[in-house]
């Protein structure tokens, strides 16, 4: 592409003559960057470009070379300084970039069309079966309701009248990763076409709009406007959007925003009712909300992949939002006080998003987290994209109810705290029982085992002196056992032989061993807490 | 006209249908009612394969669902789409299936399979031209697999020459609602396993994960996981319904994907699966969409494309997708393995474009995007699926678990060996067709 491509821009005159003037987008090998310095740097000879990239990874410093600015950029390290090669991008105008993408030569229908596969060694063929037909609809520009020129290199607006005798049917358009640098430009075009109404400029990086005569009426249409990626800041979106006057979903996702504050005062009034500020730096909950006061209609807000760590309860100056649909998924909310101070910023809520917050990844709270939001969120229908019958509403709210009773409060105000819903549920299912029960991990069985001294005597009966038994071992065995039980397990910890017959003893408070349960008397189905407690003696002889 | 009857059978069969139609008249231009709300290009001609229209402008689906009982049904004819369908497109018996493949296949299915086929007659008698039947049912519940089969059988008697395709839901242990899925799977497939032309499976376990990993649905229930199913039938057909470049003929799915009548099972593969929650950042090219068809992660069954051979290979692009975008995503595609073919097969894979977009029902999990994907493979590695069901079988059948409840409905306990002999004859074909018919070549490199 020739540096004449450029000069449908309209980006106004440049520096130097035969140079594009600063702020002009180029792209270099797949790159695309922003010229912010033309001219030459200190110590070398010749013209330079001072280049800001996109991708900063792409670039060496932030405009200061030699230790002297020349330049800057918004993110460190996103500058670099290239000779004006030949190979240097300034794109093309919208239409010639349709013509390219849209407009193919026909194959013709004599032989079959067939590509060689990928990774396959050559070895597969691939029959493209009548794609000519496919290739005529496209090239019938005229009737072309959705297009993509995204990564197309479209830099400019064609002459007044050009696009709209070419493709005025055009619905839905993209032209993310454009070299197009600023928002009169995508005017130009957008007044072109009359019935556009999805518009995707995601990657841009646009100028503010300049020209006053394109405020009115480049936009009516516009329903759906994607501004991802564009670093453009909260005050210029606002400012785009009040210029759309039936616009109904925003995105304006990976921007980096960090607060919605506004610089000088928007219109009160805004029409989205889909807003998505998916991966932006957003923590002050507050601010958000107020700051999205204006958008009356708001019905569906992403704020997934924020910063937010809590929200807190509304103060009297906060107004409540209207949205019934909210996502918070990827973001920090880690207290099931935030779930209840939703009730009072979204009243009207009824779906939610929490996938992969630290609220759910809690690992005790893994299994019962839908519960614990179904039930403290009384108008709540949809959870995670999973709706919630009034079966599962009632099952949660029980669930929650009963786990509320087992914790301990020291009175109904620090319980009413925790749980806003109590009283309310109370009121709903009946107070349940309130009883400090006893932790579960009392229960366990475990717990409920005895040690005894377990001896082996070589001789029956065995001495009664404690230090003629040759072998003394410790053993823990359930109360309830029946005595057979303990016989068995007596047996194994001494290593006898499982089927051998064995006499037991057990010491006396007085330090005498008295014989230990009568076989005939079917005193083995007995349990063995009928003789012994923790720390009991034990002896058993063992039969030859 | 080249018309299409899609039956849809059981709760599986009926709930996907709903999520079907609903997609279908979004992607028309039709509302809920059957009323023409936009003007979809120029496609009169495609309402009319899955569409009839009525004296009054209104479209009615060509459809028909049958049931054992009657509370699925009952919930479609007081919901939002009672007045698409037609009330006598809707069959209930009283009694249900028990999730068993005898009750649906023979003791309460014979009972209603005689209107079923009255029905479809009279759907048939309504066409100018059928081309063909879709069947949606379940493996795993008794009306999806017992009464399925038998309409099947029943398909292939009176209408013989006609095709028969099938969608049917693998089982998955997380959504299971019965221990014998295993038998009724094994049974279904091996009554229709002659009846069905093609068969197209989802695996709700590769669905249900795709829900949860890739879309952002903690617990992905039915409708979720239903909406994802309609989505890929609604690529598969999109080339029946609009005018595109390849299909336009049921027949030719046959034709492309199935080079011997038993191993008629092509693995779905679809991209791109993004949340709908997610703002449009990174750019769904044609490439990248091609290579995560290959690539693991984005197949409706659960298994590994690099452990099997491909024998036929369809891809289905829709939307604003150019050909050269196409060829050049096909020729560059660089994959972690070689994509391996057998080596017996001329040619089997082509590619297509049909320039309508895929809808989203507004409010689902998934995003809507300009262009998508959808991969029809026939693949050896979709073995690995009756592998897991035979497997399964065998455990509960080497006791005869839960067998009585068979032979109390009549079903001979022979047919259960029989059916799991089939089974292990279709393993077999499938590792048959893999290898190379000389196989002198070493296995790959590493």
């Amino acid at each position: 592409m020739s540096h004449s491509g450029h000069t449908g821009t309209g980006t106004g005159t440049g520096t130097i003559s035969t140079f594009p003037s600063l702020g002009t987008r180029i792209s270099l090998s797949g790159y695309v960057g922003t010229i912010r310095y033309v001219g030459e740097v200190h110590g070398t000879s010749g013209i330079w470009f001072g280049v800001e990239w996109d991708d900063p990874s792409r670039g060496k410093h932030d405009g200061i070379k030699g230790g002297k600015r020349y330049f800057s950029c918004l993110s460190t390290s996103a500058g670099s300084f290239i000779r004006p090669l030949p190979s240097v991008q300034y794109g093309k105008t919208f239409l010639s970039a349709l013509i390219d993408k849209y407009v193919e030569q026909f194959h013709g229908s004599d032989t079959q069309e067939t590509v060689i596969l990928g990774s396959s060694n050559g070895a597969i063929q691939v029959e493209a079966v009548n794609l000519d037909k496919i290739r005529g609809k496209f090239s019938d520009l005229e009737r072309l309701r959705e297009i993509s020129l995204d990564k197309e290199n479209v830099s400019g607006a064609d002459p007044p009248g050009e696009i709209r005798k070419k493709c005025p049917n055009v619905k839905g358009l993209d032209l993310s990763y454009s070299l197009i640098s600023s928002w009169d430009v995508i005017a130009l075009i957008a007044i072109e076409l009359p019935s556009l109404e999805r518009l995707g400029l995601n990657n841009n990086r646009l100028r503010p709009l300049s020209n006053m005569k394109l405020r009115t009426n480049a936009f009516l249409h516009l329903t759906e406007l994607q501004l991802n990626g564009t670093l453009m800041a909260w005050q210029a979106i606002v400012d785009i959007v009040a210029l759309v006057p039936n616009l109904k979903h925003l995105e304006a996702g990976y921007n980096r925003l960090q607060s919605l504050t506004l610089h000088y005062p928007g219109p009160m009034k805004l029409a989205p009712t889909i807003i998505n500020l998916d991966c932006n730096q957003l923590s002050d909950w507050a601010e958000t909300c107020q700051a999205l006061l204006p958008f009356q209609k708001l019905d569906r807000l992403i704020l997934s992949s924020n910063s937010f760590k809590s929200i807190p309860f509304p103060t009297e100056s906060h107004d409540p939002l209207g949205l019934t649909h909210l996502s918070l998924s990827s973001t920090g909310i880690s207290e099931w006080s935030s779930i209840d101070s939703l009730n009072l910023w979204c009243p009207q809520l009824e779906s939610l998003s929490l996938n992969r917050t630290p609220l759910l990844t809690d690992s005790q709270m893994s299994r019962v987290w839908q519960q614990i939001v179904i039930a403290r969120l009384p108008r709540l229908r949809t959870l995670d994209g999973t709706s919630i019958s009034q079966r599962q509403r009632i099952d949660a709210e029980l669930f929650y109810l009963s786990r509320i009773a087992r914790e301990s409060y020291s009175s109904d105000a620090a319980r009413g705290a925790d749980h806003p819903r109590w009283v309310e549920l109370c009121e709903a299912h009946g107070t349940p029982d309130i009883t400090s029960v006893t932790k579960d991990e009392d229960n366990k069985l475990k717990n409920h085992l005895i040690e005894i001294k377990a001896s082996l005597s070589a001789v029956s009966p065995p001495p009664s002196a404690p230090e003629a038994l040759k072998l003394t071992k410790p053993v823990k065995v359930l109360p309830s056992a029946p005595l057979r039980i303990l016989r068995l397990k007596l047996l194994k910890l001494f290593k006898s032989p499982r089927g051998a017959e064995c006499d037991l003893w057990i010491r006396m408070a007085d330090g005498n061993l008295t014989p230990l349960g009568d076989i005939a008397a079917a005193d083995d189905d007995k349990e063995i807490d009928w003789w012994l407690e923790n720390g009991s003696e034990v002896v058993i002889y063992v039969k030859e | 006209m080249r018309e299409v009857i899609s039956v849809h059978v059981g709760q599986a069969g009926v709930q996907i249908g709903n999520a079907c139609w609903e997609l279908y008249t979004l992607e028309h231009g039709l509302s809920l009612d059957g009323r023409v709300e936009r003007v979809v290009g120029e496609q009169h001609i495609g309402h009319s394969t899955f569409f009839s229209e009525t004296g009054s402008g209104k479209y009615v689906p060509r459809s028909l669902y049958v049931d054992l009982e009657p509370g699925v049904i009952n919930e479609v004819k007081t919901g939002p789409m009672r007045s698409l369908f037609h009330p006598e497109s809707m069959i209930t018996g009283k009694e249900d299936a028990a999730n068993n493949y005898a009750r649906g296949h023979y003791t309460v299915g014979k009972e209603l399979i005689d209107p079923t086929m009255d029905k479809i007659r009279r759907l048939a008698d309504n066409c100018t031209g059928l081309q063909g039947f879709f069947v949606f049912h379940s493996f795993g519940g008794g009306t999806g697999s017992g009464f399925g089969a038998l309409l099947l059988e029943r398909l292939s008697t009176d209408y013989g020459k006609k095709s028969k395709l099938e969608f049917c839901v693998y089982p998955a242990p997380q959504l299971s609602s019965s221990v014998v899925e295993p038998y009724n799977s094994v049974l279904t497939t091996h009554t229709t396993l002659e009846h069905a032309d093609c068969s197209f499976m989802v695996d709700n376990e590769a669905i249900y994960d795709i829900c949860k990993n890739r879309l952002n649905v903690s617990q992905p229930s039915f409708t979720n996981l239903n909406r994802l199913i309609a989505q890929v039938v609604s690529s598969v057909t999109a080339s029946l319904r609009f005018d595109g470049s390849l299909n336009v003929d049921l027949n030719e799915f046959q034709t492309n994907l199935v080079p011997f009548p038993r191993i008629h099972f092509p693995l779905a593969t679809y991209a791109p699966l993004l949340s709908a929650e997610k703002a449009s950042h990174e750019q769904n090219t044609v490439a990248e969409m091609t290579f995560a068809c290959f690539e693991n992660g984005n197949q409706m069954v659960k298994c590994d494309p690099k452990d099997g051979k491909y024998m036929a290979v369809c891809l289905l692009y829709r939307g604003d997708v150019v050909p050269k975008d196409t060829s050049a995503a096909v020729a560059s595609i660089k994959t972690k393995r070689t994509i391996q073919f057998v080596d017996w097969c001329p040619t089997g894979f082509k590619l297509g474009i049909c320039h309508e977009a895929a809808a989203v029902v507004p409010g689902g999990d998934l995003a809507k995007t300009s262009r998508s994907l959808c991969m029809l493979s026939n693949t050896t590695a979709i073995g690995a699926a009756w592998h897991r069901l035979d497997y399964k079988f065998d455990l509960m059948y080497s006791k005869r678990a839960f067998v009585h409840w068979y032979v109390g409905e009549g079903m001979e306990e022979g047919e259960f060996s029989e059916a799991r002999e089939d089974l292990a004859a279709l393993e077999r074909d499938y590792e048959e067709v893999g290898t190379d018919s000389a196989d002198a070549e070493e296995e790959g490199e590493y």
